[in-house]
């Protein structure tokens, strides 16, 4: 595994040519209610740890 | 006449022309005695030039292959994903690798996308196009579970950086027109989730982008 992380994404480009990005933490205004949000992760842990949820395994984080 | 002689054959005699006697180039023959060997000894060496064109520099013929400009009307392209790629967490938009094409300034290209997506219902996924300054891109999308589904979304979308959400797990087709106008530049394919979700959203391998310019 390689990492290409940009400034809006954690990015893991695997073995089998498969590209990932995961967001980083951000907060934002909803737009519906004025309400706050966030979306993505902190850290580069919590985004590896969002591919193991979606069926990528150890094996294909090396 | 000292500069003229007769045919001759191997031995050095004069010979009348019969079936099998070839008369040599610098005699005005071929020094061959079939069609296609008398072609082959008039044409440039062969050799290493399969599938190449005859040609000329304007004084002698020669071998090259077919040259068409990098771009021309007709000319039909394919491109498509060569692995997985995902977006998790996020709405922002990012690239789609391997989608995307060089558009020179007051080119058309008419397309067909189909992107295979794998997506969670809650996260979905919306999508989008990057142009150069000026470049209309139209884009009429249908799908869903299946290609046999009704029209899902508007006709007409034009503009840099057209999206259209789709909030279930789909495929989809998008026929699109790309009208340039006069900067050069590139075409770019980009998802991200519709809402963030850990549930990944997928555009898969072999989404291809089929296009053909026009003008």
């Amino acid at each position: 595994m390689t990492k290409s992380h940009t400034s809006t994404h954690w990015v893991f480009l695997l073995s089998d040519g498969s590209k990932h990005s995961v967001g980083k933490y951000i907060e934002f205004f909803r737009e519906e209610d004025g309400g706050l949000d966030f979306e993505g992760v902190h850290t580069e842990e919590g985004a590896i740890e969002l591919l193991l949820e979606n069926g990528y395994t150890e094996g294909d984080l090396i | 006449m000292a500069d003229k002689k007769p045919l001759v054959n191997s031995a050095g005699n004069a010979v009348e022309i019969a079936t099998g006697d070839t008369i040599p180039i610098a005699n005005g023959g071929t020094g061959a005695a079939t069609a296609n060997a008398a072609l082959n000894a008039l044409l440039p060496s062969q050799t290493g030039n399969s599938g190449e064109f005859l040609t000329t520099d304007g004084t002698n013929a020669s071998w090259a292959a077919p040259s068409l400009g990098s771009s021309f009307v007709g000319k039909t392209i394919a491109v498509y994903k060569t692995g997985n790629q995902s977006v998790t967490s996020s709405t922002t938009l990012v690239d789609c690798t391997d989608l995307s094409f060089s558009i020179a300034a007051n080119e058309v290209w008419i397309g067909s996308f189909l992107p295979i997506v794998m997506a969670g219902a809650s996260g979905g996924v919306k999508w989008a196009f990057t142009a150069p300054s000026g470049c209309s891109v139209t884009v009429r999308a249908q799908g869903g579970s299946s290609f046999a589904t009704s029209i899902i979304d508007g006709n007409g979308l034009t503009g840099n950086g057209v999206s259209q959400i789709h909030s279930t797990a789909s495929k989809y087709e998008l026929t699109m027109i790309i009208t340039n106008s006069s900067t050069a530049g590139t075409v770019q394919f980009q998802f991200a989730q519709n809402t963030s979700n850990g549930t990944a959203t997928t555009v898969s391998k072999n989404s291809v982008l089929i296009l053909s310019r026009t003008a």
